[in-house]
């Protein structure tokens, strides 16, 4: 057949297409990481805008500005923006914008299924928020949407929460399938799997975890939609059925899906400290061997989520037990990372900045966890702020810490331009101190009874609130200056070096700023490899 | 008789997920250990459904009907 | 085999018509269960967008791999890819599984006052746990309950033991159909496929029938949680064995146009595999759901 010449006139195709309809056919690693990030920003602006409106109403004690009615459908759109529209789309966008550079590829493994993960992600996000604009209004059960709550108690629109879910959940499936395709098979025929920098390999078992996820969720969806309307009894005592099925279902699925939205993060601040520390990554191997024992560890835990259900005292101690042992690999990590930067000739740019407060932040939001995994503990803390003070640490000041330090990073590489340095910095202080404002007195808060998801609250809580609040609208602003330094890099920056971050180690990093159209033509040698490796 | 049921299913599962395996693999040797595998499953499924008839005919399993779960 | 001649696509239209044809079915849908008069023309719209993506994009694949640029490392992505959807299958049924086992051995049960003493006996006074579940508990001594009461239950050697013996008997043939590929039998493997396929869509004519004897009988979605897993486990089990069904026409049209010989078949066997998937995932629920 015409094998060669078919190949020859495919080759000569490259550089991306005139005008907007680019977007729409792309079918380029880099183009769709784009898009992935800028939608995800988007997506985190406008759930943020709603968090500043959650923390308005929380500003004073009894109801300010809102109904409760719509306070609740404000915190529940909030959490399922922010996990699903903006956490796993920023790290899907960065693992196209990197994974292949990192692994010396061309491309993603089937690039015509990466344009459709991501070009589902606006039509789901639509649907979602147009329930906003139905009559009964958006779904008010919370993020997790238990039963009965959401079958018996939801409006109508619920039904398309639903679809919106099975659509996010679908463009998921597909982006982890395209991930794991393309690290197995697309990776420089010289690399072997341990030769994968930490990113690759963080995100390789994220795509794991999802595939295994993600189905389960879409069938909890399907049971919640055939209770609604077809008289099924899957969460109903009075047809044999159980509500906290649904709990056991939804968090089989929500326990995976908390590691999926960190690992990444984990990746991509073992690429930051070492280059920062001028020192090879310490315990490279050990590392991924923690990320493996993690995901693992997240599919037989789901229920420390559950202790006030009623389950049996074995099974009980059984998830805290199991619950406690994630508490050994995810302190591998930290002790390594800690280790990386021991002694290390220490520069403080920017990513190296958000990426020490990771370290600290998130291993607050960890310890915090392993309270709440504490059964009796877990009695007093359950449904209070310090359950939302531990989840914004590990999802603010982690996976998002993660996806700010991955951007200041790797800006160079994407748009040949440095941001500038100053403002960076201006922007972490900023916000550093500001998201302790919001989320450190929450802890105080849960501690001392006030429940999560109400609008109102006694007055001894009154102080706390004030201060969160205010260090909210802080937090909000400063993603204004964020959009700024980000803009002002792609339109006015000073070109960057290949390599702006001396000593940085890594494949992309060999590549010229802005990266080729195509990443790698010819793949890698092995010496290339290994001298681009992040251990020695 | 569960148990052996049961452990029959798993060992077809077992097959299936190991013909996957070949099926990943490709080229003639993944593709010759597939189809071995398949044949296996095939053979053992014609098995247990042979089993379950007989087994139900010598009365040593009842199909489910409305009994007291415990 | 180097990287160079991994091909990559050029810019594409498919996926976006495909966005939009499922997110207007799923809008069409949603718009029908609530009694909307467009819903059901809309939903028919998306669905029909969505098919003509789907022959759209796969009959380009079915070209492109035809003129013979794809190389061996883009069949092991295709190989990597069908299997790693077929997982996201497996945990799908798994879900629903997981909800059978759990009504059956912790939830109903605790209702009538097992396990952790939850629930007393009092609660739902005269229920007793049973397994299927023939009275809900909200049948016994209350009026007005949402759920149908009272259902005769399929009798395993009837219909069920039929479609078992005919879906085992697809499974054999299409590995016959399989042998006769790898041996370049090209007679025997049309035939072998033509069986298969009769065979499958035998099947859904008995499940259809079946459905429609349950419902008879009093077995229906509403009628508790036992109607609830058998529908939907049977349900999307059957909705598999439809795809399943229409993939093994194309495959055999493919046959018939000359597209596999014994070394290069990667697509008969992701859809054999499927099949084998399909009929295991039916053995196993007429084992729970039937026997055991």
């Amino acid at each position: 057949m015409s094998t060669i010449s078919a190949v020859a006139a495919h080759d000569d195709h490259h550089g991306p297409e005139k005008g907007l309809l680019r977007w729409v056919k792309t079918t380029n690693h880099k183009d769709i990481g784009t898009l992935y990030l800028w939608f995800a920003f988007s997506m985190l602006l406008l759930g943020g805008a709603f968090a500043m409106g959650i923390r308005a109403e929380l500003l004073h004690p009894g109801l300010q500005l809102m109904e409760p009615q719509f306070f609740n459908q404000l915190t529940t759109m909030h959490g399922l923006i922010m996990v699903f529209g903006a956490i796993m789309p920023a790290f899907v966008g960065l693992a196209n914008w990197l994974i292949p550079m990192m692994i010396g590829a061309p491309d993603m493994a089937l690039p015509r299924l990466n344009n459709w993960s991501f070009w589902i992600l606006p039509f789901a996000g639509a649907i979602l928020l147009s329930t906003f604009f139905m009559e009964g209004g958006a779904p008010a059960f919370g993020w997790t949407f238990y039963a009965p709550l959401s079958t018996s108690f939801a409006p109508d629109s619920t039904d398309f929460f639903i679809f919106a879910i099975h659509l996010l959940g679908f463009s998921s499936i597909m982006g982890a399938i395209n991930i794991i395709a393309t690290v197995l098979n697309m990776r420089a025929p010289e690399m072997r799997l341990m030769d994968m920098p930490l990113f690759v390999w963080t995100w390789l078992v994220t795509a794991f975890l999802l595939i295994g996820a993600m189905p389960v969720l879409a069938g909890a969806v399907t049971m919640m939609l055939t209770d609604r309307n077809f008289g099924t009894a899957f969460f109903d005592a009075t047809g044999g059925g159980d509500p906290v099925l649904f709990q056991h279902i939804f968090w089989f699925f929500g326990h995976p899906e908390v590691y999926i939205m960190i690992l990444p993060a984990f990746g991509v601040i073992s690429h930051i400290l070492p280059t920062f520390a001028r020192k090879p990554l310490f315990g490279y191997s050990s590392m991924v061997y923690a990320t493996a024992s993690i995901a693992f560890l997240s599919y037989i835990v789901w229920a420390h989520h559950m202790f006030l259900t009623g389950m049996p005292v074995a099974a009980e101690l059984y998830f805290m037990y199991a619950t406690m042992l994630i508490a050994v690999p995810t302190g591998v990590k930290v002790f390594n990372w800690v280790a990386t930067i021991w002694k290390g000739s220490m520069t403080f740019e920017t990513p190296m900045l958000w990426a020490l407060s990771f370290v600290m932040l998130f291993t607050i939001g960890g310890f915090s966890g392993l309270m709440l995994g504490i059964v009796p503990a877990d009695i007093q803390y359950h449904d209070t702020y310090f359950v939302v003070a531990h989840f914004h640490y590990v999802l603010v000041t982690g996976a998002l810490w993660g996806i700010i330090a991955a951007v200041f990073y790797w800006l160079p590489k994407w748009t040949g331009r440095m941001y500038n340095e100053t403002l960076g910095k201006v922007h972490f202080w900023w916000a550093v101190i500001s998201v302790n404002v919001v989320f450190f007195p929450q802890h105080f808060l849960g501690l001392a009874g006030m429940p999560r998801r109400i609008p109102d609250y006694s007055l001894q809580f009154a102080d706390f609130n004030y201060i969160s609040s205010i260090g909210a609208f802080a937090f909000g602003l400063s993603f204004v200056l964020f959009t700024y330094i980000v803009v002002d890099c792609i339109r006015n920056g000073k070109p960057a070096d290949s390599r702006p971050w001396y000593s940085a180690k890594g494949l992309e990093w060999t590549l010229s700023s802005p990266a080729p159209y195509h990443s790698f033509n010819t793949p890698p040698s092995r010496a290339d490899i290994l001298a681009e490796s992040q251990h020695s | 008789m569960d148990i052996i049921v049961i452990a029959i299913i798993i060992v077809i599962l077992f097959s299936l997920g190991s013909a996957l395996v070949g099926m990943i693999r490709g080229g003639e040797k993944g593709s010759d250990k597939m189809f071995k595998a398949l044949r296996v499953r095939v053979s053992l499924s014609v098995f247990l459904f042979i089993l379950l008839m007989f087994a139900s005919f010598m009365g040593w399993i009842e199909p489910n009907n409305v009994l007291p779960t415990q | 085999m180097s990287n160079q001649n991994y091909y990559i696509p050029h810019g594409t239209y498919w996926p976006i018509i495909g966005s939009i044809g499922i997110s207007t079915m799923f809008v069409g849908f949603a718009n029908l269960i609530h009694d909307v008069s467009w819903g059901a023309p809309v939903m028919g719209l998306g669905l029909t967008i969505l098919v003509f993506m789907l022959f759209g994009w796969l009959g380009t694949v079915v070209n492109e791999s035809i003129s013979g640029i794809y190389n061996k490392q883009v069949d092991r992505t295709f190989r990597w890819g069908m299997s790693w959807f077929i997982f996201s299958e497996v945990m799908f049924f798994a879900a629903f599984f997981g909800a059978l086992f759990y009504a059956r051995i912790l939830s109903v049960p605790w209702l009538d006052g097992a396990g952790n003493n939850m629930f007393t006996p009092e609660l739902w006074e005269g229920f007793k746990a049973t397994w299927p579940l023939v009275n809900t508990p909200g049948a016994i001594g209350q009026s007005g309950t949402a759920f149908s009461t009272g259902f005769e239950l399929v009798n395993p050697w009837g219909l069920p033991a039929i479609n078992t013996a005919l879906l085992l008997s697809s499974g054999v043939t299409i590995t016959y159909a399989h042998h006769a590929l790898r041996k370049d039998h090209r007679n025997a493997l049309i035939a072998w496929m033509i069986a298969t396929i009769v065979l499958g869509v035998l099947f859904l004519g008995f499940q259809i029938t079946e459905y429609g004897h349950a419902y008879h009988e009093g077995l229906k979605l509403t009628s508790g949680i036992y109607g609830s897993t058998f529908y939907l486990l049977t349900g999307f089990h059957g909705f598999h064995v439809t795809v399943g069904a229409i993939m093994l026409t194309v495959i055999l049209y493919r046959i018939q146009k000359g597209h596999f010989n014994s070394e290069n078949h990667f697509a008969f066997e992701g859809v054999a595999w499927y099949w084998h998937f399909v009929d295991v995932v039916w053995l196993g629920l007429f084992v729970f759901v039937y026997w055991l």
